[in-house]
């Protein structure tokens, strides 16, 4: 297993201009790491580099100590899951497997021996003289996965290998990439835009957007605070209101917005390095989840709307209010207070999950 | 503002190799190689031998290269017969662009739209005429509709009419060899568009309350404008470029005709001064193909069932719609039903008769009999295979660095590797003789004209094109990251192209060369202004066994193209069903 090392990598392309711009981050033996971002944000380029299939401008890629900013891909001893398999389709699913142990010499028996571990380890025991047409979605990805692994490379790419599958499918999928990453140990880098896959299966994310790497941690961390608004607002449904800082008493602060209504933070609860004293401009957020409705009780923090929209997931009601600071987006867990549309609520933005963010968007 | 998550620090020893940045010229360096190649490949044999054209054309001498003059282009555009022979060219491109158009289009819509008993096999009998051998057919033309033709005979017998009056002669005979060898392009296109268009536009207009008419008026014909604009476009340029059915109906009012002349006068000048001309209207009409081709064609969005033809129902409409498809098709196979008929028609039995009064297989017996009789087949079985080799080696070679590699100038060389397939076969011809009968260094320093070698090295530069074309688009199916996977499972490029790209492309390639090589082996055009006594084609045998009288024996040389083309249509059929098979699996 080796670590990977990312020093100042750059790359741009003649049309896009930079799509990789300065990143520098490490992962460590074992982990699975994932590189999260929306469509253009350069993550997929960073993976094709890690894998050699892209040149970076400059900077450098070391696994352990070892450079291979410039190594062909042939000799990095990767595996590699496509989004759309790149499964070679004049193969048999056994064939397909076999062609790293191919590459490598090892044949007759031991290699056999090999595709027939990795083809239990996928669950396709059956399927190995198959051609891969004959294959679901689903069991294309997972020969994919077997023909990466069966070689025990030192490290394992993945590029976005569930965007094809339909939503049931990747639930099962997930569990099992991660029983494998759990049994396997091999260090991973995860490439997604989805954040709800990057927060069920990694051990730390990296979220990116326009070429820059804005976040690293784990996935509670980049999801209880992020660091910059981009991160805020790109996971989960965040609700955030700008506003200006009026005082700060203790690790109270109270932010007013242009409506008038004043919000209470925490200095405990703010991205790091944000400015906080009277004038300054911050975004005071709250996720939709941590919205409420307001008991009579409640005093601070409580706004009140008409009820615009309300839409029945399952799990949560997730509603939409037109409140006198704007919109508040909230989600609603099981058998309470059922509004409807045109309802009037008051809802409360406790203080204790309003989380304070830079107002200006990313840089 | 930038995270990193852990300190970084500098690396110091390793045990592996080191790999360095490689320099610009290696990281370039099989770019530079495989288009340094491609460059001159393209200039010995295409772009040169034009350029050649063109200075002969400028020449102060009608024989030789001489000085630098435009008088002969004075003299040129101011000949009445050089004139004549332009407005004719154009004349008769645009009389075949109508009636191929109204011919291919009507039998497209009336064979995809309506089903009717006995509607598959007109569909096939209808893409006959592409089997059919060009020489052979247009001569099977012109026994058929020509002076003395058997048609116009019938009609005489049947009608009591006077046979003479219904002699095609001239351009009536020409533009009936082009309608019916022509139309196919017409055929296929629109129906291609007619299958592919979405029923649920037309849906659409019946629910909005249009009536039938209108919906025919308004949606399903605009719909088909690209296609027929894409078949009027390739009939004019095959029109133009058209020599043989001239040649046989003897109408020398086109540039075709007068460029042969020219050459045959000892005017190699004037020669090239057409030729040129005439490859300027190609290039023309290439561009403007290549530019309309850009442009957005109709195709159905709409997922599910496909078109559902109307099932005629009543009686009267059935038997009204295959009373006019049968004898349609029927009319449509004529020439091949001509050839079929000749090859077992004894000499001068079929005089004053329709159908002929005596049979023979002495012109088959001499497939095993006859001295030499095997010859002029594999004289253009072995030229088209170099051909063949040669247009494996630079255009799939072509197609794969230009979907691979990343250079500029992509367009260009694009559109000089189609060029050819622009050119009449006449101007390749000529283009050919101007370059190659002085000792050149395309050809080791030799002279090529009269040799074995210029007939192959012709038939390489028409038919490279059909190969780069059929290439790149099996190289534009397959998935990059196939070859990525490969690299990163650790497999060398040459290991990745022998065990992955070449099994996956080969059926592509494959089905380019085999149209290419049946090409070849039909080959007259360029074969007549090139080929040399001691190897003969096989058209060229055709030709001269026909003039002689034999026309049983060019009528059995006529069939044995037909079985060799009829051969590659079905292996070019089943590797598309294969191929098929696999676009699937990648998706």
């Amino acid at each position: 297993m080796v670590s990977v090392t990312l020093d100042r990598l750059t790359k741009s392309f003649s049309r896009s201009g930079v799509v990789v711009d300065q990143i520098s981050l490490r992962v460590e033996e074992g982990e699975f790491f994932t590189l999260l971002g929306p469509s253009g944000c350069g993550k997929s380029t960073t993976l094709r580099m890690i894998a050699g299939f892209e040149e970076p401008d400059s900077g450098q890629i070391r696994f352990n100590d070892r450079d291979v900013t410039y190594a062909p891909a042939s000799k990095r001893d990767v595996g590699l899951v496509f989004q759309n398999y790149a499964l070679f389709p004049h193969m048999s699913v056994a064939k397909n497997v076999g062609f790293g142990l191919a590459v490598r010499k090892i044949r007759g028996a031991a290699a056999a021996e090999r595709i027939r571990e990795a083809l239990a380890q996928v669950s396709l025991t059956q399927q190995a003289s198959a051609r891969v047409d004959e294959l679901s979605g689903g069991q294309q990805q997972r020969v994919a996965l077997a023909r990466a692994l069966v070689y025990r490379p030192q490290l394992l790419l993945l590029d976005e290998p569930m965007s094809n599958l339909d939503a049931k499918l990747r639930l099962d999928t997930r569990a099992a990439l991660r029983n494998l990453h759990a049994e396997t140990g091999i260090t991973s880098i995860y490439v997604t835009h989805d954040q709800a896959e990057a927060l069920a299966m990694s051990t730390r994310v990296a979220v990116m957007t326009t070429a820059k790497v804005h976040q690293v941690g784990t996935p509670a961390e980049v999801y209880e605070r992020p660091s910059t608004r981009f991160v805020a607002t790109f996971l989960g449904r965040n609700n955030i209101y700008d506003g200006v800082v009026t005082t700060v008493d203790g690790d109270k602060v109270l932010v007013r917005l242009p409506d008038g209504t004043s919000i209470t933070g925490s200095t405990s609860r703010t991205s790091p390095d944000l400015p906080l004293k009277p004038g300054s401009e911050v975004g005071a957020s709250i996720r939709a989840e941590a919205v409420h409705i307001a008991s009579e009780t409640d005093r601070q923090n409580v706004v009140g709307g008409i009820v615009t929209d309300v839409e029945f997931v399952g799990a949560t009601l997730s509603c939409e209010l037109e409140t006198p600071i704007g919109p508040v987006l909230l989600d609603l867990i099981g058998a309470g207070i059922r509004p409807t549309r045109g309802d009037r609520i008051s809802v409360l933005l406790s203080s204790a999950s309003i989380y304070l963010v830079p107002v200006e968007p990313a840089p | 503002m930038t995270t990193g998550a852990t300190v970084i620090g500098e690396s110091t020893e390793t045990t592996n190799p080191v790999y360095k940045r490689p320099s610009w010229f290696r990281r370039r360096l099989s770019v530079i190689a495989t288009l340094t190649v491609l460059l001159v490949v393209l200039f010995g044999y295409v772009i040169g031998p034009m350029i050649a054209t063109a200075r002969r054309s400028l020449s102060t001498d009608r024989i030789n290269t001489m000085g630098i003059s435009f008088h002969a282009w004075g003299e040129f555009f101011l000949s009445d017969t050089q004139r004549s022979a332009i407005v004719g060219s154009i004349t008769l491109s645009i009389l075949s662009v109508i009636t191929a158009g109204l011919l291919g289009t009507t039998v497209a819509i009336l064979l995809s739209r309506w089903n009717f008993p006995g509607r598959r096999i007109c569909q096939i009998l209808a893409l006959l005429p592409i089997a059919t051998p060009p020489l052979m057919g247009v001569w099977a033309f012109k026994l058929l509709f020509g002076v003395g033709g058997r048609i116009p005979f019938a009609l005489g017998e049947w009608f009591g009419v006077a046979p003479k009056d219904f002699w095609l002669q001239g351009l009536a005979g020409v533009l009936i060899v082009h309608t019916m060898t022509i139309y196919p392009y017409f055929f296929l296109t629109v129906s291609a568009a007619l299958m592919g268009s979405d029923v649920s536009l037309e849906e659409a207009s019946y629910s909005m309350g249009a009536s039938k008419a209108r919906t025919w008026l308004r949606v399903v014909l605009p719909m088909l404008t690209p296609a027929v604009v894409a078949g009027a476009l390739l009939t004019f340029m095959s029109s133009m470029a058209s020599y043989t059915a001239p040649l046989l109906f003897q109408y020398t009012n086109v540039m075709t005709q007068q460029i042969v002349i020219s050459k045959s006068n000892g005017d190699m000048r004037l020669a090239s001064i057409i030729a040129t001309t005439l490859a300027m209207i190609s290039i023309l009409f290439l561009a403007v193909i290549r530019t309309y081709e850009q442009r957005k064609i109709y195709r159905t969005q709409s997922k599910g069932g496909g078109r559902q033809r109307s099932t005629v129902t009543s009686r009267l409409a059935k038997v009204v719609i295959a009373l006019i498809a049968f004898p349609l098709t029927l009319f449509l196979v004529l020439p091949m039903i001509m050839i079929l008929v000749l090859s077992f028609t004894a000499k001068g039995g079929w005089l004053a008769t329709i159908l002929p009064t005596d049979y023979t297989l002495q012109w088959y017996a001499q497939m095993f009999t006859g001295v030499d009789f095997w010859q002029p087949v594999i004289n253009s079985l072995m030229m088209s295979l170099i051909a063949v080799g040669g247009a494996i080696l630079l255009g799939a070679g072509a197609a794969y660095i230009m979907s691979r590699m990343k250079f500029r100038g992509k367009l260009g060389l694009d559109i000089a590797m189609m060029l050819p397939w622009a050119l009449p076969g006449t101007v390749v011809a000529i283009n050919l003789i101007t370059a190659f009968s002085d000792p050149s260094p395309f050809a080791a320093g030799r002279v090529l004209v009269g040799t074995f070698a210029i007939v192959p090295l012709a038939y390489f530069v028409r038919f490279n094109p059909l190969v780069f074309r059929s290439s790149t688009a099996s190289w534009a199916q397959m998935d990059p990251n196939i070859e990525d996977a490969a690299r990163s499972l650790g497999a060398t490029w040459w290991y990745t192209f022998r065990k992955i790209v070449l099994p996956l492309v080969s059926r592509g390639i494959m089905a380019g060369a085999l149209l290419a090589f049946v090409d070849g082996v039909g080959e007259f055009v360029s074969s007549v202004l090139l080929y040399t006594p001691s190897y003969v084609p096989l058209s060229i045998e055709i030709n001269n066994q026909n003039y002689q009288g034999n026309i049983g024996t060019g009528a059995v040389y006529g069939m044995i193209q037909v079985a060799l083309v009829l051969c590659v249509l079905v292996v070019t059929q089943r590797m598309e069903t294969r191929a098929d098979a696999d676009s699937l699996r990648t998706t």
